[in-house]
Order: structure tokens, then sequence, then C-alpha cells
């Protein structure tokens, strides 16, 4: 069995990941923080320690600014409807994913904000430059894709960062696809708002994702309800991050997401992108020499995450994924992944691609043997 | 018997968060739900000695940790010109 699926979850875990979610289910257990019995106290411990592990894999220092939510779509859909007054203009582009295109889609239907979708380069590409003619004096935000998950390309996020900063324009990261793969620094590159699923990069449990809030950026509350402090008062706590927070939160999974990211500082950051690096190349370079395969994206493992799209002449990617499940055991996603207008920039609408995404756990044995496959269906058709 | 006093805080967050703080710090201090007789907007309180109070308000203010305190458990400043904010 081979699992080329890493950009939808990454599979398998770290054993200290089920590890860490099996230890809360049968030693803790328990409401975090809110009775102060030391259950209690233990699944509250859980939390914080996450909290102060993620400022130190994204370089910062406040804790209180990482808000747990369901997942990057939960986190981007309260960015964005938490921030956007009333005809706001927003950019976002034509990789970026349902998570974002959606949300800003049912906005701007209402006639609540203006929508201004840029154009990808061929290879799924934002460049700062086209940002930047889309910029208007009413725009109040740019959410966009550190990477495309379809193609793979890394859009240039510092440039963009300092492109938004000198127009004073509030900047949404959607770090799905980069998050615990790709270096992310907010001391050096200060993005004001970044979404991530915990179930992809950060290695953790389906079910987890984060929201990071810049210190000195408030938004309001997606949600409102039980936090465990200020109870006496029917207005929601505004202090972070109880602020964004409310509700019993998914523990288990965030012991689970906590030990993901330690797995991740322990590897080193750089020692994982290298190894999928090593592997893009041998991908690419292996199914550049079949015939009826076409490659999408920036073919340069520098230059994009762990992922790769192809379509074969002729053959349904449905088909092609099909055979590949049945036949061989390998499992990739076909389609549109969530993101018709990446496809449309490569002309793939709508047939779709195949997308191949290894993972920490890929060999390049396995590698092979998945180029081996696809060349065999290519043959047979 | 050791003399006990209090410090509360807005939320868990900083509860947990000072805790740590005070912890890595050396100082005795145990979270536990806080005295009926304290007002907290938080359920949980830290506990430290008497003997300690000074010393904790100090590093409270030098690491900007959001806790009130430390006070008795009738809520009195312990130290001379109230509280820590």
């Amino acid at each position: 069995m081979i699992y080329l699926d890493n950009a939808a979850t990454t599979y398998p875990k770290p054993q200290t990941v089920l590890q860490a979610v099996s230890r809360f289910h049968s030693d803790i257990g328990a409401n975090p923080g809110r009775s102060g019995h030391r259950l209690s106290l233990s699944a509250a411990r859980i939390i914080e320690q996450c909290r102060v592990n993620l400022c130190r894999l994204f370089g910062t220092n406040d804790p209180s600014r990482f808000i747990f939510t369901l997942n990057a779509t939960d986190a981007l859909n309260m960015a964005i409807s938490s921030i956007l007054t009333p005809g706001s203009h927003v950019i976002t582009s034509t990789i970026d994913h349902n998570s974002v295109i959606r949300p800003l889609h049912a906005l701007a239907s209402q006639g609540h904000i203006n929508l201004t979708t840029v154009t990808a380069s061929r290879t799924g590409t934002v460049t700062p430059d086209a940002i930047a003619a889309a910029i208007t004096p009413e725009t109040r935000l740019v959410a966009l894709a550190h990477a495309s998950n379809v193609t793979g390309a890394i859009n240039p996020i510092h440039d963009i960062t300092d492109l938004l900063r000198s127009h004073q324009i509030t900047f949404l990261l959607d770090a799905a696809q980069t998050s615990g793969v790709v270096p992310i620094d907010l001391q050096q590159c200060p993005i004001d708002l970044l979404a991530a699923s915990g179930h992809k990069g950060l290695l953790g449990p389906q079910g987890t994702g984060i929201l990071y809030v810049r210190p000195g950026l408030e938004i309001q509350p997606f949600r409102r309800g039980g936090t465990g402090n200020q109870s006496h008062s029917p207005q929601h706590p505004v202090t972070m991050p109880e602020r964004l927070e409310a509700g019993t939160p998914n523990t288990p999974g965030i012991a689970g997401l906590s030990a993901g990211i330690e797995y991740i500082l322990d590897v080193g950051i750089a020692s994982i992108r290298n190894h999928e690096q090593r592997l893009l190349s041998l991908l690419i370079e292996k199914l550049r020499r079949i015939n009826r395969v076409r490659l999408y994206g920036p073919l340069n493992p520098e230059l994009s995450t762990c992922v790769l799209s192809i379509t074969t002449d002729d053959l349904d990617p449905a088909d092609v994924a099909d055979k590949l499940d049945a036949t061989y055991q390998i499992m990739v996603r076909p389609g549109l992944h969530c993101a018709p207008g990446a496809h449309r920039t490569l002309g793939t609408y709508p047939t779709g691609t195949i997308r191949l995404s290894p993972g920490l756990f890929t060999t390049t044995d396995e590698i092979n043997e998945v180029c081996t496959a696809i060349k065999t269906i290519c043959r047979e058709g | 018997m050791t003399e006990r006093c209090y410090l509360i805080f807005p939320s868990t967050y900083w509860a947990l968060t000072t805790e740590r703080s005070l912890l890595e710090h050396g100082l005795a201090v145990r979270l536990r739900p806080v005295p009926r007789t304290l007002s907290s907007s938080c359920g949980l309180c830290l506990e430290l000695a008497t003997s300690i109070a000074a010393t904790t308000q100090e590093l409270v203010t030098t690491l900007q940790l959001e806790a009130e305190g430390p006070v008795t458990a009738t809520g009195e400043p312990i130290i001379t010109g109230g509280t820590t904010k």
C-alpha cells in the first residue's frame, strides 16, 4: 500500500501522535481548565503546551495569539467573516481553495464586499505585481494560499507581506499546504492572519486547525459561549485566546497536534523539506520520461511543496486513480481538488488532474513503484 | 502553619501561563480553584506562600503576566502599593 494523498491528510502519523491522543483518553479525559481539579488542569496544560509549540514552530512569542479551530476551512471562515466591513474590497487569486473562494463569494454575492480574483501564472504562482495592480483605496484584505494545493507552487509571501504592509492592507495567509513542511517565520514575515490545518503538514489528527492573529489586530468573535472565565457576564471575554474560542475544544485532537508539532521540531523542518524535495525531484524526473504523461506546476522542488499534478493523454484522471488503487494499492486524488480556479488556470478544467502528494514517510522505493505503475497504465491504456 | 496568598487571573490561559513561568523561575506555586471569598473571572488561582509574595509580584510585573495579586484569602493586597495588573 502506497499513500500519496498527504496534501489532503498526512498518513501515517508519528507514533507519538497516536500515543498522545490515546493517553488523553485513557489517563486524562477531563474538560480543560473549567473545573480546577488535577485532570482538568492536565487537559488545560496540554492545550497551552500546544500553543507554546506553535510559537516555536512559527518563530513567534505570544501563545495567546494561536486559536484552535476545526480545520483550515474553519479558521479561514472565522477570519474572513470577522474582519470585513460592508463595502470592503478583497483580493484573492484563481489558485485559491474553495475554503477561501466560497466564503468570499458568498459575501460578494450578498453585496457585502467587492471581490477581485487575481489570475495566477500557468504554474500556479501569484506575483506581488499582480496583487499590486488589483489594489484600490478600498482594499481591506488579501486572502491568499501560501501554496497551491493543485500544483504545489509556493507564493512569494515575504514580498507580498511587504507590499501589503506598505498599503496597510490585512494579509490572510492560507497556510494549509505549507505549515510544517515549508519554514514560516512570523517575526521575519509579519503576516496578520494565518490559517492552517492540523491534519496535514502539522501531523495532527483530523478535526484540528489553527488561526494565528498577530498582536495588535483584534477581530470579532466568530462564535461565543462558555470559556470557563468571566462566567458572571453575558458578554463574551475580550482577552485572547478566549476571545475567539468558546465551548469544549477538541482536547484529544490538540494533544495529538501538539505531539505532531514536537515531532516536526525534533526532526527539523529543513530536514523534512529536504526529504520532500528529493521525493518530488525523483517523481518529476521519472514521470517526465513517460510519453503520455503531462506534468503541471513549477516542476522545480525549490519553488514547490511536495505536490505534483499530472494528466495522461486520453485517460480520465478518475479512471487512472481508480486503477492505481484497485490494481496497485496506490492512493492518489483525482479531480478538481476543491480548487476549480486553479484548474481553469492550468487548462485542466473540468476534468481535473491526478494529484500525487508524497509525504514525510514516503520512500524513494515507493516513488519508483508509483512511476512504474503509471507507466504500465499509460501503456495498457 | 505557612500563611498562604493568591494570584487571580482574567482567564484560564493566563492562569496556566503564569504557573509555567513562575515554576520555571523556581517559585513554589500551585493551581487550585479560587476560594469563594475571592472574586475572579476565571475559576483558577495560584496559591503561594506569603513569604514569596514580593518575589512573585516582581516577576509578574517583569514578565508582563496578566494577574492580580497576590492577595489574602479575603482579597486584601499582600504588598503595600496595591495589586499587580
